[in-house]
């Protein structure tokens, strides 16, 4: 900083109002100036071109002007419908203007030396039609494509920006990557821009696809490195910041066991320190177990845990313990564990956030259990629930605390449906448990679904619920026989596989 | 009447003088005498023309479905003016 010019002016920057993007930019893209979005077909650029120019004129009273070179207006204002943007009527209003240049002319000759005046006569048109203070160009590429004359495109182009930079409009422009791993977009449009570049990204892990946002470079000012995971959908686009979880140097001393046995091994070796884990499934599944387990195990080892439940109260929890072989009264009194119960809506969401906070704060724990978000989630809209999940994951994860998240999904909804929820974009593991009739028996089974950083075992375990808690059975539906010891027993005969009574929840 | 040839450029462009001294060539050539009148759009002063016939690069010259982009020729010119009947108007934008 001690280097800038004393005549020069701090960067101010302006909120793009992306829920948690502004968060990653700390504080949002420097006004007056242009970023680079650049992604992939289908990452996600014209609709955070979009969400940029709605949020300006809805929530900052920023007229903007939109150029599409791809997309035809009237396709634009239905891709955006389902998110409850209107932006015929912001057009109505005054506060958006499109410019369309998506259409191309079929029988088109170059005769002579041109230039792109008509273009930008229109969009300083569009701009000082609304008063725009906000400016999306989606995409230039199709520019390079429509005119044989590269060098007079990329003159053109830094004519054009160099305008909007005099108008002192913030300007988004969009460029296609071919892909994800690619240093630079098509034509090398960032070269114009040189100043804030963004990089979209939509990769596939395993059978899932992941969306990240991630800031390459801001111009002047502070931001978070790295990718970060982001959701499309419901009121628009989502960014959820501070999640990744780099896994630390020296894994095995750094995991944390789960306390049911044989889930470790399908988790190679328990849960890194510092993750978050989603447990889905419906209710009756033990999910509730799993995460007394975890709280156990915890204290046992003398690591502090907390309990936080929207569901059942602290008596009962107590209770539940007890039955499986627990005492949690005794490791509340040495402050090993604490219990905490609320009605999930006594108290506006944001409050919860908050008190939890004071609570780790205090107590400083390894190990907390939320149990479950489910109740939470249908109180709230769903941005609002976003913000929240989005605050808590990644407060905890500055804290080093190692969480499991139970949430309860349909019996009927698919795992893979339900691990596109918001939770599950922040989760760093997914682990699915489901009931299924084998015959006249429900079976009880769990799958790990993600694992960040981890090898895990792919495959669908059964898994009982006996007096002696949560056990998984190995891949030959084996060692979970009554009475199990510490130490694991020599696999006995066939056929007495599933032992132990089954306990209702 | 014939539908207009349209050009569409900008006194702001560097090729404005030698595109209006062009269509001056061609029109004064005596062929262009019952030829329709090339229209000249000056964006600078009409954007919202520029918009509604959706041209991006200047000079633009516009003959039926035909569009020649960059800088005619007088002789250009004078071809499209004597190909005039074989024309339909101008595309407009819906």
């Amino acid at each position: 900083m001690y280097f800038m010019h004393p005549e020069r002016r701090p960067i101010e920057k302006i909120r793009t109002g992306i829920a948690g993007f502004d968060e990653l930019a700390e504080g949002g893209v420097p006004r007056g100036r242009a970023v680079v979005v650049s992604g992939t077909a289908g990452s996600g650029k014209t609709v955070f071109g979009l969400e940029f120019l709605y949020r300006g004129a809805v929530e900052f009273g920023e007229s903007g002007t939109f150029v599409t070179f791809e997309e035809r207006r009237e396709d634009l204002i239905k891709d955006v419908q389902g998110f409850g943007w209107d932006l015929p009527g912001l057009e109505k209003k005054g506060k958006l203007a499109f410019v369309d240049a998506s259409s191309v002319a079929q029988h088109q000759v170059e005769v002579g030396e041109y230039d792109f005046g008509a273009l930008i006569g229109r969009i300083k048109f569009a701009v000082a039609k609304v008063g725009a203070k906000r400016v999306v160009i989606d995409s230039v590429a199709a520019l390079f494509l429509r005119y044989k004359d590269q060098a007079v495109v990329r003159r053109e182009l830094f004519k054009l920006i160099d305008m909007l930079r005099r108008l002192d409009v913030t300007t988004v422009i969009t460029a296609e990557r071919v892909r994800d791993e690619d240093e630079s977009s098509r034509f090398g449009v960032e070269d114009f821009v040189a100043d804030s570049v963004i990089y979209l990204y939509n990769s596939s892990v395993g059978r899932e696809r992941e969306r990240q946002v991630e800031i390459v470079k801001l111009r002047g000012a502070g931001h978070q490195t790295g990718k970060h995971p982001f959701l499309i959908g419901g009121g628009g686009l989502t960014v959820f910041p501070n999640v990744q979880f780099a896994p630390p140097e020296g894994s095995g001393a750094s995991r944390l066991s789960i306390g049911v046995k044989g889930i470790d091994d399908m988790t190679d070796g328990g849960l890194y320190r510092g993750s978050t884990t989603l447990l889905l499934g419906p209710s009756g599944t033990g999910r509730t177990v799993l995460g007394l387990h975890f709280l156990a195990e915890g204290a046992h080892k003398k690591e502090r845990g907390i309990l936080f439940s929207f569901e059942e109260g602290v008596s009962q929890l107590r209770a539940d313990a007890k039955s499986l072989g627990w005492n949690f009264a005794g490791y509340e009194r040495s402050k090993l564990l604490r219990l905490v119960a609320w009605q999930p809506e006594a108290m506006p969401i944001e409050s919860y956030l908050k008190k939890i906070r004071r609570l780790v704060d205090d107590a400083a724990p390894k190990r907390v259990v939320i149990d479950s978000l489910t109740p939470l989630a249908r109180a709230v809209d769903e941005q609002r629930f976003r913000r929240f999940v989005v605050a808590l994951n990644s407060y905890l994860k500055s804290k080093g605390v190692t969480t499991i998240v139970n949430y309860t999904t349909d019996a009927a909804l698919s795992a893979s449906v339900a691990s596109e929820s918001d939770m599950a974009v922040v989760a760093d593991n997914i682990i699915v448990m489901k009931l299924s009739e084998s015959g006249r028996n429900i079976e009880r089974e769990i799958s790990i679904a993600k694992s960040r950083a981890s090898a895990h075992v792919k495959t669908v375990r059964r898994y009982v619920i006996s007096s002696e808690g949560m056990c998984v059975l190995d891949d030959r539906d084996q060692g979970c026989e009554e009475k199990p010891k510490r130490k694991r027993k020599a696999a006995p005969a066939r056929g007495s596989a599933a032992g132990g009574k089954k306990k209702k929840r | 009447m014939e539908p207009p040839i349209l050009l569409f450029i900008s006194k702001e462009s560097a090729t404005y003088h030698f595109t209006k001294r062009q269509v001056e060539i061609a029109c004064s050539s005596a062929l262009a005498k019952e030829a329709p009148e090339v229209k000249i759009v000056d964006i600078s002063e009409h954007p919202e023309l520029a918009e509604q016939y959706n041209i991006e690069a200047l000079p633009t010259l516009i003959v039926g479905a035909k569009r020649y982009i960059g800088a005619p020729t007088a002789a250009l010119l004078s071809t499209c003016m004597g190909l005039a009947d074989e024309r339909k108007p101008p595309e407009k934008k819906a």
